[in-house]
C-alpha cells in the first residue's frame, strides 16, 4: 500500500516513489486488467476520451488506462512497454484524472510548506518551478509537491493544498550540479536519465494556502513581483489545472470553475516574472517569501 | 507550378528549412503582405512554432511530453497536427527546422490529412557556415560538422528538457533530401539566392502556392518594408525574441557567396564532399571550381 494526495493506494506495480503505508481499505486500487475496446467515455477526443467518472486514455507503444469512480485506475499494457513507462503514467496523466473524480482539482504546480501555509508555485513546462523549488528546499521549507499539488477545501470553505508525495523528478544533469550521485535511485523511464529523488523534508497533511505564484520567464535583466489583477486570476489559475481539458471531457467545468473562483477570492495570486539569464534559486525563493510577506503584512494582495 | 491543397481538414502550410536558410525573411515578408494594414513588427510575426510549444502538446494529448522519447512523441504531435488544421479558421503558416520525419509505425509528423503544402527554404551550406557560425556563437569547423551530423537538432532533451519539443534537423542534406523526396505535401522549392536576387518574384511564387491573389503594389511595399536593412533597424530599435543572444544579432548582411570567401580549402573540400550531390540537386554548383 502506498500514499499519494493524502490518499491510500494499493497497487499490483510497484510505484517506487510514493512512501509506503500499512494495509487499509484503499481509495484507489491500480491493477493491470484486460481493458474492451468499447471502454471509453462519450467523448472522443483523439487517444483519449471520457464522461463523468470515466476517462480512457490510450498510449502509443505503452498501454490503455481506464480511471472510473475515483477509485480504480486500470492498465492494459502494450507489447514490450516496461513498468517504468507505465508508471510514469500512472503518477502523471492516470492519478490526475482520479484526483479530478474525486473532486480534486490538480494543479500544475510545484509547493512548499511556510510557517503561515501552503505556497504553490504555477507555470508552464519549462518556467523554472523545479529551480524555485530547489530554491525553496534550500532555505529548509518542506515540500508539498514536486509538479502536481492538489486543492481541496476544509470544512470551513478554505482552500487547502494536498501533498502529493515525497520525491521530485530530476535529470541526471541537475543532481550532478548539484552533487548528488544516481547510485540506486529509481528511473522516472528506464532509458530517459531522468530519476525520482526522495525528499526527505516532506510536509505529508493537506495545509491551507497562503499564496500562488505564476512563475513566468522574460527577458528582463532584474526580477519583478505584482499581484495578479481580478480580471486575471481566474483565467490564471484555470490555465494550470493539470490535464485541463479532461475536466471538459469528464463533464466538470462548472465544478472546476467554482473552485477556482472560490480559491482566488481567498487566496493572493502574485506573478514573479524572472530573468532568462540565471538568477541564484534561493535568493530568488527568498525574494518571493519576502514579497507575499510584505504585501500581507500592508494587506496589498 | 504545384499549389497548396487546401480542405475543411487540409489548412497547414509549413515553412520547412534548415537553419539560417531565410525561413525569417520569408516569414517577415507574408506578415507584410498578409498584414498590410497592420504596422510590422518583427516579434508578431506570422509562421510562429506554435505547435512545437511543449505546453500545447501536452495539454492536447493529456501527456508528460518530457517523460517520452523525441520519435514516441511524433504520433501524438501528428494528432496535434490535425486537430490544429480542422480546428483553424484559416489556412495557417508554421515555421519549422525538422527534417520530413516519420515515427516508428511510420506516421510522417507532418500529416498529408492536415498538411495543404510546404514551403521549403534552402540555402547553399557554404553560406549557411559563417551565418549559423555567427548565431550559434561557435566557429565554422564546429558548423560544418553540425551540417553532417544526421542526429542534429534543436532542443534535443539529451540531458534536460525545453520549453519547446525536439525537432530532428539531421544533417543539411538529409533535411533538404527528405523534404524534396516525399510526394504527400504539395511542395514549392524555394532558393535564398533567389529571394535575394528577385524578391518580389520570389514571394510572388510563394504567394501563388498559397491560392493568395496577387496585388503587386502590395508585393512591392511587403519586400521594401523587409529589406534586410530595415529588418536589421527593427531588431536593432525593438529587439527580436528569436535573437540566439543578447550579445549577437539575428540579421546580418545576408550576402551571397561570403561562405567560400571565409572559409579554408579543407573546409570547402569536406561541404562538398558531405553535401555535393543534394547541393547539385538544388542548382548550387558543387564542382572543384569553387576551390
Amino acid at each position: 500500500m502506498y500514499s499519494a494526495y493524502g490518499l491510500a493506494i494499493k497497487s499490483d506495480i510497484e510505484l517506487p516513489a510514493l512512501a509506503h503505508i500499512e494495509p487499509t481499505e484503499p481509495d484507489i486500487t491500480i491493477a493491470a486488467a484486460t481493458i474492451p475496446a468499447d471502454a471509453g467515455g462519450k467523448t472522443k477526443f483523439r487517444n483519449w476520451e471520457a464522461e463523468p467518472e470515466r476517462f480512457l486514455s490510450s498510449f502509443f507503444g505503452i498501454g490503455r488506462f481506464l480511471i472510473t469512480g475515483g477509485d480504480t485506475i486500470h492498465y492494459d499494457r502494450d507489447a514490450g512497454a516496461d513498468d517504468t513507462q507505465i508508471i510514469s503514467i500512472i503518477l502523471g496523466t492516470a492519478l490526475a484524472a482520479a484526483m479530478m473524480q474525486r473532486r480534486i482539482l490538480p494543479i500544475h504546480s510545484c509547493s512548499v510548506m511556510t510557517d503561515q501555509g501552503a505556497v504553490l508555485v504555477m507555470g508552464r513546462s519549462g518556467a523554472g518551478k523545479s529551480t524555485m523549488l530547489g530554491g525553496l528546499l534550500a532555505l529548509d521549507l518542506p515540500m508539498l509537491a514536486d509538479d502536481v499539488t492538489g486543492l481541496d477545501f476544509d470544512n470551513n470553505g478554505q482552500p487547502v493544498a494536498i501533498p502529493g508525495f515525497p520525491a521530485m523528478r530530476l535529470w541526471e544533469d541537475s543532481l550532478t550540479k548539484l552533487g548528488h550521485s544516481t547510485d540506486g535511485l529509481p528511473q522516472v523511464r528506464s532509458d530517459i536519465r531522468k530519476y525520482y529523488v526522495p525528499v526527505e523534508n516532506f510536509h505529508t497533511t493537506r495545509a491551507r494556502i497562503r499564496a500562488i505564484v505564476h512563475l513566468t520567464v522574460s527577458n528582463e535583466t532584474n526580477v519583478r513581483i505584482e499581484p495578479l489583477g481580478d480580471a486575471e486570476r481566474v483565467e490564471c489559475l484555470s490555465r494550470f489545472i493539470f490535464r485541463k481539458k479532461f475536466i471538459d471531457g469528464m463533464g466538470m467545468r462548472r465544478f472546476a470553475f467554482e473552485q477556482v473562483a472560490k480559491t482566488v477570492n481567498q487566496v493572493p495570486l502574485l506573478r514573479v516574472t524572472r530573468p532568462a539569464v540565471a538568477v541564484e534559486p534561493k535568493r530568488l525563493a527568498q525574494q518571493m517569501l519576502d514579497h507575499i510577506a510584505t504585501a500581507e503584512a500592508v494587506s496589498v494582495l | 507550378m504545384t499549389s497548396a491543397q487546401f480542405d475543411n481538414d487540409r489548412k497547414l502550410i509549413w515553412l520547412a528549412s534548415y537553419p539560417k536558410s531565410g525561413n525569417t525573411w520569408l516569414r517577415s515578408l507574408l506578415t507584410a503582405y498578409l498584414l498590410p494594414h497592420d504596422e510590422f513588427d518583427l516579434n508578431a510575426m506570422l509562421g510562429e512554432q506554435d505547435p512545437f510549444d511543449r505546453q500545447q502538446l501536452d495539454d492536447h494529448a493529456g501527456i508528460s511530453s518530457a517523460d517520452f522519447l523525441p520519435h514516441e512523441l511524433i504520433p501524438y504531435q501528428a494528432q496535434l497536427h490535425r486537430d490544429m488544421a480542422q480546428e483553424s479558421e484559416n489556412w495557417r503558416l508554421i515555421k519549422t527546422h525538422s527534417a520530413y520525419v516519420k515515427a516508428d509505425n511510420r506516421e510522417p509528423l507532418f500529416p498529408a490529412d492536415a498538411s495543404a503544402g510546404v514551403i521549403v527554404i534552402v540555402r547553399n551550406p557554404l553560406d549557411i557556415v559563417p551565418s549559423y557560425a555567427h548565431h550559434e556563437g561557435k566557429d565554422n569547423a564546429w558548423v560544418i560538422a553540425h551540417l553532417g551530423n544526421e542526429h542534429a537538432g534543436t532542443d534535443s532533451w539529451r540531458h534536460r528538457s525545453t520549453t519547446m519539443l525536439p525537432q530532428t534537423m539531421s544533417s543539411w542534406s538529409i533535411n533538404v533530401e527528405s523534404w524534396l523526396s516525399q510526394s504527400e505535401v504539395p511542395i514549392l522549392l524555394l532558393r535564398y539566392e533567389d529571394m535575394h536576387r528577385d524578391t518580389e518574384a520570389s514571394l510572388t511564387k510563394a504567394l501563388r502556392f498559397c491560392a493568395i491573389e496577387i496585388e503587386p503594389g502590395l508585393v512591392t511595399k511587403a519586400v521594401s518594408r523587409c529589406s534586410i536593412d530595415r529588418l536589421r533597424i527593427d531588431e536593432a530599435k525593438k529587439g527580436f525574441n528569436e535573437r540566439p543572444s543578447t550579445q549577437r544579432s539575428f540579421f546580418r548582411s545576408g550576402k551571397i557567396g561570403d561562405g567560400a570567401k571565409n572559409l579554408s580549402k579543407d573546409q570547402i573540400s569536406m561541404i562538398l564532399n558531405d553535401h555535393g550531390r543534394v547541393m547539385e540537386m538544388v542548382g548550387y554548383p558543387a564542382n572543384s571550381s569553387i576551390l
